[in-house]
């Protein structure tokens, strides 16, 4: 399909609303010419133009530059809805409802830890459930589910003691979104993620240990905790099959009653509901929940790697391990941008909030904006940011969330095998604990976008700043 | 006939059968083959009864999918058959065959609504699904 893509900045490139009838409001890229050939030959930017279609929308639909073909939404997306007609869409949130990294750092460099690596990776791989879909070691019995869903990772913390209130302060909407309602959480939604508390899952979830390889301002990495050759550990997991659950029921319930609202879509996994209607106020109030599951998941984990470093490194050690922040990646919430209350829709993509949003920032990150990360592949690096102003211009206070697919799994697969990549990382010094070398292959780093060229691509249009590289030195799969 | 194709983050699944009762029973084995550790169907004489009233012939096609996901993730069940006692529309009773407490690869979380089809092409009926890894 022809779409006209039309260059209207250095890295902003746009598909305008007459492009097709059915286009409420353009679509954007940002990206350069590189990232763009990247998904010449896929659906994304078709994906991303039926996007422009929904009620509602406000302003453009947008896409980062670590956009991949998706289903509904492309992964990569952000799109705003706003007034009385304004939708919400269960696909444009994904099935992994608040997917999103935490970073974590210890107070040790990579040469104080030395020998101990491998050790310290084969910990975290034994603490914390990672591969099975099938249950973790914290069961959520009676009503405690309903209190973690209504109340999130302040429940983990302040009623089981899986963390501290400093977590909870540098954790994006404080690890708890208002406005959850548990009774619209299914109970099939329910039974999957009743004994998956504290699990990684599969795909492309993971906990690295890294270090920081490279600091590039050396001011603002100060202000959020970090120094060269610092030992951090990164977390990518969600709300595992309770948030899959959640928008399978949702998708189910809204696509036969859209064309009662009036309502036509050119593709059915963006079904949806005006905001105004029970129907989308209770998705609302499940997807809530759900996040708030993710934010207590991830809460749970980050308890499992300082037991992990107590048992491996010390008490002392396991105290000092302090949370640089948490974002969720795939989320809907309402905000304000440009004087408008609107409901942002993040498919694969992070909010990057500057020092204009401080309100809504932990005290110590008001003038330096909030951390933004960037994983790499397995294998490759991830980066730190900070978010900028000009994000609420560009993004509605978004930047991406990866470096972003270019391989099927199935194409990475015939590229390596398991068995072959395990042994390359581990030659580049790098500890790799993964159950499946099917997984592991499919998770290859050139599966991936160079994650360099991307992070550069969201610094220089300034919607968030580079602030560190980090280097991966231990993986631990599902 | 299952085939897997090739999309850039999940999969696509496409099936295809001379009946249409016999497409939903290939697409339950397509999607065991990628979830179940062993890579097959375990052989089983558990049965579970399946009612599912859904919009279409096509959202079935997802919905069922979605029933065998659920199946297996929160009791380990995998299925090697599909009965179908009844298929009018979206509307299908049927009960799987299989076995509880498999190793299951937690691979495939849902399926989709994306690009979601079932057609007859005068000689056999066709689906395509993708799912969400």
């Amino acid at each position: 399909m022809e779409l006209g893509l039309r260059q209207i900045d250095e890295l902003i490139w746009e598909i305008p609303s007459s492009t097709r009838p059915d286009m409420r409001v353009p679509a954007r890229v940002v990206a350069d010419r590189a990232l763009l050939e990247a998904i010449a030959d896929d659906r994304s930017l078709e994906q991303l133009a039926n996007v422009a279609t929904l009620p509602g929308i406000a302003r453009f639909a947008l896409a980062m530059p670590d956009i991949h073909q998706g289903y509904g939404f492309p992964v990569g997306a952000v799109a705003a809805t706003e007034g009385p007609g304004g939708v919400v869409s269960p696909g444009g949130v994904g099935y992994d409802i608040n997917c999103g990294v935490r970073l974590l750092t210890l107070d040790m460099t990579r040469d104080e830890l030395g020998p101990r690596q491998a050790a310290l990776v084969s910990q975290f791989a034994r603490s914390i459930p990672s591969g099975t879909g099938r249950g973790g070691r914290l069961v959520l019995d009676g009503d405690r589910l309903d209190r973690v869903l209504a109340g999130g990772a302040p429940v983990v913390v302040r009623e089981s003691g899986l963390g501290t209130e400093d977590d909870l302060i540098h954790t994006e909407s404080g690890g708890c979104l208002a406005g959850a309602d548990p009774a619209m959480v299914s109970v099939r939604a329910k039974a999957r993620g009743r004994d998956q508390m504290g699990t990684l899952g599969s795909g492309n979830h993971f906990v690295e240990l890294q270090y920081v390889q490279e600091i590039v301002d050396a001011g603002v990495a100060r202000s959020i905790g970090l120094r060269d050759g610092q030992l951090t550990v990164l977390l990518h997991t969600g709300s595992r099959g309770l948030g899959h659950q959640v928008c399978t029921d949702y998708v189910r319930l809204l696509e036969p009653l859209i064309a009662g609202w009036g309502i036509r879509l050119p593709d059915r996994q963006l079904a949806c509901a005006p905001i105004s209607t029970r129907e989308g106020r209770d998705y609302l109030a499940a997807m809530r929940g759900a996040a708030n599951f993710a934010w207590a998941n991830r809460q749970t984990i980050t308890h499992r790697v300082r037991e992990a470093v107590r048992h491996e490194l010390g008490a002392d050690h396991a105290d000092a391990v302090r949370q640089v922040y948490d974002v969720a990646h795939n989320i809907a919430k309402v905000e304000r941008h440009g004087g408008r209350d609107l409901l942002v829709h993040r498919k694969g993509a992070t909010r990057a909030f500057g020092p204009s949003h401080a309100g809504e920032l932990p005290g110590d990150y008001a003038t330096v904006g909030q951390p933004v990360f960037i994983p790499g592949s397995m294998g490759t690096a991830s980066w730190v940011l900070v978010g900028q102003d000009r994000s609420d211009e560009v993004s509605f206070g978004s930047a991406c969330h990866g470096a972003g697919r270019q391989l099927s799994r199935t194409q990475a697969r015939r590229r390596m095998s398991g068995a072959a990549l395990r042994r390359q990382l581990e030659e580049r010094g790098i500890t790799v604990r993964c159950g499946s070398n099917a997984g592991l292959a499919e998770e290859a780093p050139f599966a991936y976008k160079d994650v360099d060229r991307v992070v550069d691509v969201v610094h220089r249009v300034g919607i968030a700043r580079k602030v560190a590289r980090l280097a991966p030195i231990g993986v631990v799969k599902g | 006939l299952i085939h897997i194709a090739e999309h850039t983050g999940e999969f696509e699944m496409e099936i295809a059968h001379p009946t249409l009762a016999g497409l939903y029973a290939e697409a339950v084995r397509g999607l065991v083959r990628e979830i179940a550790e062993s890579g097959g169907a375990a052989t089983g004489t558990e049965r579970l009864p399946v009612s599912l009233d859904s919009s279409g012939p096509e959202t079935l096609l997802a919905d069922l999918l979605n029933e065998v996901i659920f199946r297996a993730e929160t009791r380990g069940f995998v299925s090697d058959g599909l009965e179908v006692h009844e298929l009018d529309g979206g509307r299908l009773r049927a009960t799987l065959v299989g076995r509880d407490g498999q190793d299951v690869r937690p691979l495939v979380k849902a399926a989709t609504y994306h690009d979601l089809r079932v057609w007859h092409d005068g000689k056999a009926w066709h689906g395509r699904v993708v799912l969400d890894v």
